[in-house]
C-alpha cells in the first residue's frame, strides 16, 4: 500500500493533483482545467492515484467529485519525517550530554 | 529526501565539536558500539540494538573535519537501503551558544530507495499539515 503510495507520488502532475485535492473535493473537469494536457490524460493519473488509495470518487448526478483519503497520506508522511523524529530524539541526548560536559568544565 | 535541524546548543563551540569528534564522547550520548577513526577518509562503524533487541549497524566515511566549524560523512544504514547518503553537521558559534546545522541529505524517498527528489519534503510537510 505504502510502496503503491509512494510510486503514485513520484509525478509532479499527480502530486499538483493532490495538492489542489487537498483544498477541498473537486469535480473532475475542474481539477483538469489547470493542466495543459488533455482530461484523458489527466483521467488516467487519477486512476494512478485512486489505485494506490489516496483518491476517492463520488458520482453525484453526471459528474465525478474527487476527494483525498488522509490515511493513507498520513502513512507517506510519518515515512518521510522517520529520519527527523531519529535526529530530533539524538540531537536531545546529544544536548543533554554537552551540557553535562559543560558544567562539569564550570567546576574545575 | 532531506532532513534539515537547526538547534541552539547552550555549550561553547569546542564542547560542540569535541562531542562529534571524540569517538569516547560519541559513544557516550549515541549509545551502542562505535569504532571510528576521526581522519578525512576515516572509516566508523556504529551499532545500537533496536527496541526489538536487534543490531542497527551504520556505518560511514569522514568527508570533511573542519575543527569548531563542519563535520561530513557519508551514511550507510538499514534506513537507507544500503545507499550512501550524506550528513553534514555545521557549527556557528552566537552569543556564547552553538549554532547547530544539522543536514541529512541524499535520503531514499521510498521503501525501495528511491533516489532525491527535489520538493518531495516540502510537499509532504504542506500535505501532512492539511491531512492531520
Amino acid at each position: 500500500m505504502l510502496d503503491a503510495a509512494f510510486s503514485a507520488l513520484s509525478d509532479p502532475t499527480r502530486r499538483a493533483i493532490v495538492e489542489r485535492l487537498a483544498r477541498g473535493p473537486r469535480r473532475v473537469t475542474e481539477l483538469a482545467e489547470p493542466f495543459e494536457i488533455s482530461l484523458a490524460a489527466v483521467s488516467k493519473h487519477i486512476q494512478v492515484l485512486e489505485r494506490a488509495g489516496l483518491v476517492k470518487r463520488k458520482r453525484e448526478g453526471r459528474e465525478h467529485v474527487l476527494s483525498l483519503d488522509a490515511r493513507p497520506m498520513r502513512e507517506v508522511a510519518r515515512y518521510a519525517s522517520k529520519f527527523e523524529k531519529f535526529w530530533t530524539e539524538r540531537l536531545d541526548r546529544f544536548e543533554a550530554f554537552v551540557v553535562a560536559v559543560e558544567k562539569e568544565k564550570e567546576k574545575k | 529526501m532531506e532532513v534539515k535541524i537547526t538547534r541552539r546548543i547552550p555549550a561553547s563551540i569546542e564542547t560542540v565539536y569535541r562531542a562529534w569528534t571524540d569517538p569516547a564522547q560519541i559513544a557516550k550520548w549515541q549509545g551502542g558500539r562505535l569504532i571510528a577513526e576521526i581522519a578525512v577518509d576515516g572509516l566508523w562503524f556504529w551499532g545500537h540494538t533496536s527496541d526489538s533487541g536487534n543490531l542497527v549497524p551504520h556505518y560511514g566515511r569522514y568527508l570533511a573535519l573542519e575543527k569548531n566549524a563542519r563535520i561530513a560523512t557519508t551514511w550507510v544504514s538499514p534506513s537507507t537501503h544500503g545507499n550512501e547518503s550524506r550528513l553534514e553537521i555545521t557549527l556557528k558559534e552566537v552569543d556564547g551558544a552553538t549554532e547547530l546545522v544539522l543536514d541529512h541529505s541524499g535520503l531514499p524517498d521510498d521503501e525501495g530507495g528511491r533516489g532525491h527528489e527535489s520538493g518531495w519534503k516540502f510537499f509532504l510537510g504542506r500535505i501532512a499539515e492539511v491531512v492531520r
